[in-house]
């Protein structure tokens, strides 16, 4: 086999000749272009879906968190003069429903408030009419309670302020008994001088 | 003159040969392509003239040979209406032959079962008998022999047509015709 000719038809090669001279009969015949078509519209192939995909993903979660902020906002000046009133509770009652922020006394809680940034809030802010709370006198009930068993593990100084403690008790009981007794004294005397008048 | 300046003279000399050689070298399908873009129908003859023979080489190394000629024109239609998705339009050549590849696998996929014909018939209807037994030879080898070797023995192409014209490496070409060749011969039964 001459690579030659097969190559680029330099030499001879009978076989490959005479192959060629066979297949000549499927040779291309020039034929005249196909006529084109006047316009072609040209249709451009559909986008990756995973990119709409992506995108609507993207703007529900946009939307979302832009309602969530948005409402956070709002909400977050409305708690405000709750608070507020929370602070002026022990205040007598308010007639004017409205108040400048200036004339507010300067409570703790509420200056931490104050000191928050906000956004959009105005400057008036209005406070709930509130009622002051009916101050009810404050009954003491003694109870009676079991002294609490002592732990078996005591400090040394745990163990010196128990000590300390039951003798101050010691000492203020016996004190007490002592001012009762002279008042049930005194008393019992002028029983005696009120039935004796 | 400075010499900096006479050294940026003689570089901007030198550039503008490259230039100039590189602009001599930009084949000529790039240009027909440039003038389809635009609206040419004339480039688009040229075009035609150019690649047809080896697109029907590479039909005819696929599908049966009634259908070589539609399927042609099929492939040239195609290639004018995505011609604007062609990239590298040096590489206009390697683009038609991938439609033409594809073309034919289409037409197997769209293909209709039709009647065989009996020998006989085939016989008086197709006087060169050798050339068809010929030819089924070369479709029977794997797909990369045969279309070099049907652009080589029917198209009549020489191997370095066939490198450029497909966008293969003259290497790969002349391995490609080497081998399929000897895959040809044994098939055919002939002696070297």
């Amino acid at each position: 086999m001459k690579e030659d000719y097969l190559w680029d038809k330099t030499g001879e090669d009978a076989e490959i000749e005479r192959l060629e001279k066979a297949l000549m009969a499927f040779r291309y015949a020039e034929t005249a272009p196909p006529e084109l078509p006047g316009k072609v519209f040209v249709v451009e192939k559909e986008k990756p879906r995973k990119f709409w995909q992506f995108g609507f993903a993207f703007a529900a979660f946009a939307t979302v968190a832009l309602i969530f902020f948005t409402v956070w906002f709002l909400a977050a000046p409305a708690q405000l003069p709750v608070l507020e009133s929370v602070a002026e509770t022990n205040q007598p009652e308010s007639t004017d429903r409205t108040i400048k922020k200036e004339s507010v006394p300067p409570a703790t809680p509420v200056q931490i408030i104050e000191n928050r940034p906000r956004l959009n809030t105005p400057k008036v802010v209005k406070i709930r009419s509130t009622v002051a709370p009916k101050i009810r006198p404050i009954k003491l009930v003694a109870r009676k309670t079991e002294p609490k068993e002592i732990p078996e593990t005591l400090t040394a100084e745990e163990q010196y302020a128990y000590d300390q403690l039951m003798l101050a008790l010691s000492i203020t009981g016996s004190k007490l008994k002592i001012v009762k007794d002279k008042i049930d004294a005194i008393e019992g005397k002028t029983a005696v001088l009120d039935t004796a008048r | 003159m400075p010499d900096r300046e006479m050294t940026g003279n003689m570089f901007f000399f030198a550039k503008s040969e490259q230039t100039a050689t590189a602009a001599q070298k930009v084949p000529a399908q790039v240009l027909i392509v440039e003038r389809i873009t635009a609206g040419d129908a004339e480039a688009f003859g040229e075009l035609y003239r150019m690649f047809a023979a080896m697109i029907h080489g590479i039909i005819l190394a696929r599908v049966p040979r009634d259908e070589v000629d539609d399927i042609v024109q099929e492939v040239f239609l195609s290639a004018y209406k995505n011609l604007h998705t062609l990239r590298e339009k040096a590489a206009v050549g390697a683009w038609l032959a991938m439609i033409a590849r594809n073309c034919a696998a289409e037409f197997y996929r769209r293909e209709r079962p039709t009647e065989e014909l009996s020998e006989t018939l085939r016989e008086k209807e197709n006087p060169q008998a050798e050339a068809r037994e010929i030819l089924k030879t070369i479709r029977s080898l794997p797909d990369t022999y045969r279309e070099t070797l049907v652009l080589r023995l029917v198209e009549g192409m020489t191997g370095a047509e066939i490198a450029e014209q497909t966008g293969l490496t003259p290497e790969s070409v002349r391995v490609n015709l080497h081998r399929g060749m000897k895959l040809l011969r044994e098939k055919l039964g002939i002696k070297e």
